[in-house]
């Protein structure tokens, strides 16, 4: 079997890279593959630890996780075209229409 | 069961508010007010005259006085109406009128109907004029059959109400201050009243228990009439402790006299009555005065005796001060309806004596002054009006020689002015006279009786002032600009021969109304003392 | 008993029915209503003259006619029927008698009127006025008690105020007319304290039973100072009412009314009101009881007050020019006679009832005698008084003179009233005045001062003829020094005059048929033998002493007036002599001390309690009045400044922070992002923080 120290240390860096893209990046459809990265990082997280102690709840959260992936990016996809469509950019620096 | 009293409440305010709704001419306003307050008047009548004589009979049925429940001596009321209310606070509609109060609701009555025909030319807002006179009539008439506190106390403020805006809208040149003034001063003295109608609430269950049977407060002032009645006759063996007693008379009285009015609290009186119109006058000093007197005897005496039999000198100072205090005053005045009103102080000084006497005659005197009083004030502050509407002043250094420009209005002058000052063969000759025979022969003065001179000086002052205005005011030469002042308006003049035929009446033959007061004075105050 | 009782009431409503009709519809009736006035006044004397004559019928003469009261209706009621105070006529020998001599004077001053006052527009209101002067007149002198008495007393006081001021344009009528009525009042009042003190003591105002009751409330309730008190309170009344000092200084003034008004009611009628009083307060000066000790103070004082007066009046009538006011001082003089007599009178008696001798009545009946002459005669001299003003338009005598060929029955007729006034025999005044004299001599074995008084009355007696006679002698003697052109008045005039000097020389006769007036007119017993009582001798003696008096002050006057033979110069010529001239022209300066009570003492005071009414206690309330303003602007502020300024800040500082907070919304999502790894962060922290913390705090536990 593969130590759950090496799972978690993978789904932990990616997680990181994840939140450094979700961060650090202009481009909001790059932000929403990094919420992508995050999301399966914990999808794995709960894989490894389903597999480690043999409980299948951790396996039906995953399929979950997935699901909940998927709806979001579609969510996620059809809010930014809307505002691509309506204001030309997705350039999170520019997309500031919340701004007090 | 009779209904005539409430219908003495309701008759005015249905025409008050019919006035208000239906009145959209001047004409129209008065004449619907004229009606309505004829029919109080008959209504009055009625009730006058079955109490003068029970045989003549009364639509309503002959007067008969309703004992309580548990047998003993009871004071009679008559035409009593019960209907039970909020019951839980001890609250109830209890109306009911004796030898006390039904010449005080007639001459409401006729006074009020007399003022209107007085104003019969009114043009500034004639429909809330009129309504509120028959609003106030209601709320006077309402204040003298009240039986029960709370009603009392709400009569008691309603009066208020349409005289403020009686002087306020339609009073002279200084109006806001002397109706602001009215209104606050009075409502003063009843609100430190309220302390004494809150402490006999919550006294009252002993009381009540031991008259009607039912152990709870009660603002019943029935029980408390009978409950002091019995206390006074041996029947109840204890009734409210004496302690108790003396701060409720001292709060009451307070008020009252401030109603009265009586020195020192006085002062809104001239103002007030200077300023308001001619029927406002006539009422606030022909009725509402009056509610002072009713209260010291209905209240002060009626309920609390054995407070009276301590406090009686309170009384007697007072009225020895306000009359001679008054008749000074009286004389140094310049404005006619100044000099009237200060005088009506003096009068109702009157008042104070005979009920301090704690003797049947001046007890009777005093109450027969209230009536008495009532119909030459008004007839008083009738005549300043019709001399401020002829030659458009009230200031005395400028009338002069009206008795050859107006003969008619002097003659109702000179009988109003004798008649005030208590000339024999007029009525209120009668009121004073028992009411110093009863002050003089009071049981409680012993040596002190030789101070009956200081009231009796001012009967000289009184008269002093009288006769000083009319030689002023009516004698001498005419000068220029009264030449042509017009006399008696024809609607004036109606107004003054009721009230002239009355004092002539009363003056002569003054035992229907004296007998009536007797009748109440034994019946309620069997323990006063005298003959 | 009277037969027919009711027609008592007849002789009140009577002139009481006229005035009702001439107020109402005078001015349109003939006359003005003076017919209706004269007829009601005629039924009245008939009627008055009806009683009369059955009282002396029934035994008046001689003391056999017992006093009837003819009820009438209760004025005060009470419980007890006894205690309630009813209206009653009263018949007896006085009243009957009083009023027969009221209604006869009225009637003859009526008719009288009808020629006077013709051409007078108010003649309507004067003849209303009159009717109700009877109706009062009539009622005090038939009435059964007290207060009846006062009622009536007042009723007059009212007409004689009117009348005084009948002519009301006339700033002085007017002025007299209140000081009249205020004067007078002062007295009703004392008159009103005895009232009080009567019922207090004896619970009844009836004359009857007060008198019944006398011996059963004495000493205990009835004590001695009350005895000598009630009579003495009324008498204050009497002073007022016939104006005796100090109350005098309103009757000359009241002569600014008509002459017949000054006939009527100054002279023949109201005045004589309070000696009627003094006469039914007998009943507590001379008690029947010896028992009772008689009230000597009081009566003391009643004699001595009329004493003073009859010769300080008599003072004044003498230095005055208005004929009226001569006869004024005159009739107060004459009144002050009357008052000595009940004074001197009463003294004896009640002497007589201490030592339980039988009482001799003749003071009483002497100075009821005198009123009853004196009605007469005085009416006569004011109303030839009337006739001569008529004709020459004037009152002063200065421009007077020589009026007894103008007017030659006015003149006649005013010799009888003078003689009779002086006091000269035959002529009534001379019965009447000179038993009062003996009277009065004859008290003085009782209490020496009554010598003293009595040398006043004779002094008195002396000025009387003398100023009654400087009066006849300057008006119709001589020259006329006016410049009108005077004739005799009409016979409406001067019929009453004829008779009433008739009456002067008859009055006193008339003494004579009745066995003497004190058969007729007595308290207790009757003094039969009227006009001459006492010892005889010394009877005649004082009775030719007041008659030479009275021919020493004719002659005095004659030698000054008619002859000039003494020039009047003469007396005011001497420094002592012009200062009593003008002491007596400004009456002792009485009216001026008072016009100053009434202006300073009176007047003051009520401009300075108006002042304190004004300033200090409605200044008190006007204090209090702002004194609740300024508390309630200051709670304005407090309320405004600090609750709601507290209220405001609470939501400023919401805003302000929410405004703060809002600046945190950069509209970029990433940043919204950083701070919730940082909330993780936070969190991460914490449980781990917290944790560790529990494990170090739990490994040092160890």
């Amino acid at each position: 079997m593969i130590p759950l120290q090496y799972e978690l240390l993978l789904s932990a860096m990616l997680l990181c890279i994840g939140l450094y893209g979700v961060l650090a990046r202009r481009n909001g459809i790059i932000v929403l593959m990094s919420i992508e990265i995050i999301l399966n990082a914990s999808i794995l997280n709960f894989v490894a630890f389903s597999s480690y102690s043999g409980d299948a709840s951790g396996q039906v959260f995953a399929l979950l996780g997935i699901a909940v992936a998927a709806a979001e990016a579609a969510v996620g996809l059809a809010v930014f075209l809307s505002i691509y469509q309506t204001h030309g950019t997705i350039e999170l620096d520019k997309v500031r229409f919340l701004k007090w | 069961m009779t209904y005539i009293l409430s219908l003495l409440i309701l008759v005015p305010l249905l025409g008050a508010v019919v006035v208000w709704v239906a009145g959209t001419s001047q004409r129209l306003a008065k004449l619907i007010a004229l009606s309505f307050s004829l029919v109080e008047t008959a209504l009055a009548s009625f009730l006058l005259v079955g109490f003068i004589n029970p045989s003549w009979g009364v639509v309503f049925g002959p007067p008969t006085a309703t004992p309580p429940p548990t047998p003993g001596a009871y004071v009679p009321l008559f035409y009593m109406e019960r209907y039970t209310w909020i019951s839980q606070f001890g609250l109830n509609y209890i109306v009911g009128v004796d030898g006390l109060s039904i010449p005080l609701i007639w001459l409401t009555a006729l006074l009020t109907t007399l003022a209107l025909v007085f104003h019969w030319d009114e043009e500034n807002r004639p429909r809330a004029f009129f309504g509120l006179f028959l609003f106030l009539e209601m709320a006077l008439a309402g204040v003298f059959m009240a039986l029960d506190f709370f009603l009392f106390a709400i009569f008691w403020e309603l009066v208020l109400l349409p005289m403020f805006f009686l002087i306020g809208i339609w009073g002279g040149s200084n109006r806001r201050y002397a109706a602001l003034k009215f209104l606050i001063f009075t409502h003063v003295g009843f609100v430190i009243m309220l302390f004494g109608i809150f402490t006999l609430y919550f006294n009252s269950a002993g009381v009540n228990a031991a008259v009607y049977g039912t152990n709870a407060n009660t603002l019943d002032m029935t029980a408390f009439l009978h409950g002091a009645l019995r206390h006074e006759t041996g029947g109840l063996a204890t009734y409210l402790p004496l302690a108790l007693q003396i701060p409720i008379f001292a709060v009451f009285l307070f008020g009252f006299i401030v109603k009265l009015p009586s020195f020192p609290f006085h002062t809104w009186l001239p103002d007030a009555h200077v300023e308001a119109p001619t029927g406002g006058s006539v009422l606030l000093a022909g009725v509402l005065l009056k509610m002072g007197g009713y209260g010291i005897f209905r209240i002060n005496m009626g309920m609390l005796p054995e407070a009276m039999k301590d406090l009686w000198w309170v009384l007697a100072v007072l009225g020895t001060v306000s009359m001679v205090y008054a008749a000074f005053v009286c004389l140094a005045q310049v404005d006619l309806k100044r000099l009237i009103a200060y005088s009506s102080v003096g009068h109702m000084g009157f008042v104070l004596l005979g009920a301090s006497s704690l003797t049947v005659i001046g007890v009777q005197g005093a109450i027969f002054q209230l009536f008495n009083h009532g119909i030459i004030t008004a007839i008083l502050f009738m005549l300043a009006g019709s001399v401020k509407h002829a030659t458009g002043t009230r200031d005395i250094p400028d009338l002069q020689g009206l008795a050859k420009v107006m003969p008619q209005f002097s003659l109702i002058l000179a009988i109003g002015f004798f008649a005030s000052l208590g000339l024999p063969g007029l009525n209120s000759f009668w009121s004073e006279f028992m009411v110093f025979v009863g002050a003089y022969g009071s049981p409680n003065l012993g040596e002190m009786r030789r101070l009956i001179i200081i009231p009796l000086i001012s009967i000289v002052v009184t008269a002093a002032y009288y006769v000083y205005t009319m030689q002023r005011i009516l004698f001498g030469d005419v000068p220029e600009k009264l030449g042509h002042s017009h006399d008696l308006l024809p609607w004036e003049r109606v107004s003054y021969v009721v009230l002239v035929a009355l004092v002539f009446l009363v003056g002569f033959f003054p035992v229907p109304f004296l007998g009536m007061i007797n009748a109440y004075t034994s019946a309620s105050f069997p323990w006063l003392g005298g003959l | 008993m009277i037969a027919y009782e009711w027609v008592a009431w007849l002789i009140l409503l009577l002139p009481l029915g006229a005035f009702l009709v001439i107020g109402l519809v005078g001015r349109r009736l003939p006359e003005g209503g003076g017919m209706v006035a004269v007829g009601a006044m005629a039924g009245s004397f008939v009627l008055s003259m009806y009683v009369f004559v059955q009282v002396l019928q029934q035994g008046g003469l001689g003391g056999g006619f017992v006093p009837q009261t003819i009820p009438g209706y209760v004025w005060i009621p009470s419980l007890l029927p006894e205690n309630s105070i009813k209206i009653s006529l009263l018949i007896d020998n006085l009243s009957s008698l009083m009023l027969v001599l009221v209604s006869f004077l009225c009637l003859l001053i009526f008719v009288y009127s009808l020629g006077y006052m013709h051409e007078d527009d108010g003649k309507a209101r004067y003849y209303a006025e009159v009717s109700l002067f009877a109706t009062g007149m009539l009622g005090t002198v038939s009435a059964d008690n007290f207060l009846q008495l006062l009622i009536f007393w007042e009723i007059m006081g009212l007409c004689s105020y009117l009348l005084i001021g009948f002519w009301y344009s006339k700033p002085e009528a007017a002025a007299a007319a209140k000081k009249a009525f205020l004067v007078t009042r002062v007295g009703d009042v004392l008159f009103l304290v005895g009232v009080l003190v009567i019922w207090n003591v004896f619970g009844t105002l009836s004359f009857a039973e007060i008198q019944g009751k006398m011996a059963s409330l004495y000493p205990n309730t009835l004590t001695p100072q009350l005895l000598t008190l009630i009579p003495l309170l009324l008498f204050g009344g009497a002073v007022g009412k016939s104006a005796q000092f100090p109350l005098h200084a309103w009757l000359p003034d009241a002569m600014e009314g008509p002459t017949t008004v000054s006939a009527l009611i100054h002279a023949a009628t109201m005045v004589k009101a309070g000696v009627y009083l003094t006469a039914r307060a007998f009943i507590f000066l001379v008690p029947i009881s010896s028992a009772i000790q008689p009230p000597f103070t009081a009566i003391l004082v009643i004699a001595a007050i009329g004493g003073f007066t009859t010769l300080f009046a008599a003072t004044m009538a003498v230095v005055n020019f208005d004929i009226k006011r001569v006869l004024a001082f005159s009739t107060i003089s004459q009144l002050a006679y009357m008052f000595l007599g009940l004074g001197a009178g009463a003294y004896t008696m009640a002497t007589e009832v201490s030592h339980g001798e039988a009482v001799d009545s003749a003071g009483y009946s002497a100075a009821l005698y005198h009123l009853f002459n004196h009605a007469f005669f005085k009416a006569l001299l004011f109303l030839g008084a009337g006739s001569v003003i008529h004709a020459v338009h004037t009152n002063d005598m200065r421009e007077m003179g020589g009026l007894s060929k103008s007017l030659p029955i006015t003149s006649k007729v005013m010799l009888f009233g003078g003689l009779a006034l002086a006091g000269i025999v035959p002529f009534s005044g001379f019965f009447s005045k000179g038993e009062i004299l003996s009277v009065t001599f004859d008290a003085g074995a009782a209490n020496p001062g009554f010598y003293w008084l009595w040398a006043l009355g004779v002094g008195t007696a002396f000025l009387t003829a003398f100023y009654t006679f400087r009066l006849w002698f300057m008006t119709f003697h001589g020259e006329y020094r006016g410049h009108e052109h005077p004739h005799e008045s009409p016979r409406v005039m001067t019929v009453p005059l004829i008779i009433l000097a008739g009456f002067t020389l008859a009055s006193g006769l008339l003494a004579y048929p009745m066995g003497g007036f004190g058969n007729l007119i007595f308290f207790g017993a009757p003094a039969a033998g009227l006009p001459l009582v006492g010892i005889p001798v010394q009877d005649y003696l004082l009775e030719g002493v007041s008659m030479g008096v009275a021919v020493l002050g004719l002659a005095l006057a004659w030698a000054v007036y008619a002859t000039k033979r003494i020039p009047a110069e003469r007396f005011t010529a001497s420094k002592g002599g012009a200062f009593i001239h003008r002491m007596l022209t400004k009456r002792y300066w009485i009216d001026d001390a008072y016009d100053a009570f009434g202006r300073t003492v009176v007047y003051d005071a009520a401009r300075a309690l108006d002042w304190f009414d004004r300033k200090v206690i409605d200044g008190i309330v006007n204090g209090v009045g702002r004194g609740g303003v300024v508390v309630a602007s200051g709670s304005d502020r407090f309320d405004r400044r600090v609750i709601d300024g507290a209220v405001n800040a609470i939501s400023l500082e919401t805003v302000r922070t929410g405004l703060r907070l809002r600046q945190r919304q950069t509209g970029q999502v990433q940043s919204y992002a950083w701070v919730v790894v940082l909330g993780i962060v936070v969190v991460i922290a914490l449980v781990f923080g917290l944790s560790f913390l529990q494990r170090w705090l739990g490994g040092l536990g160890r």
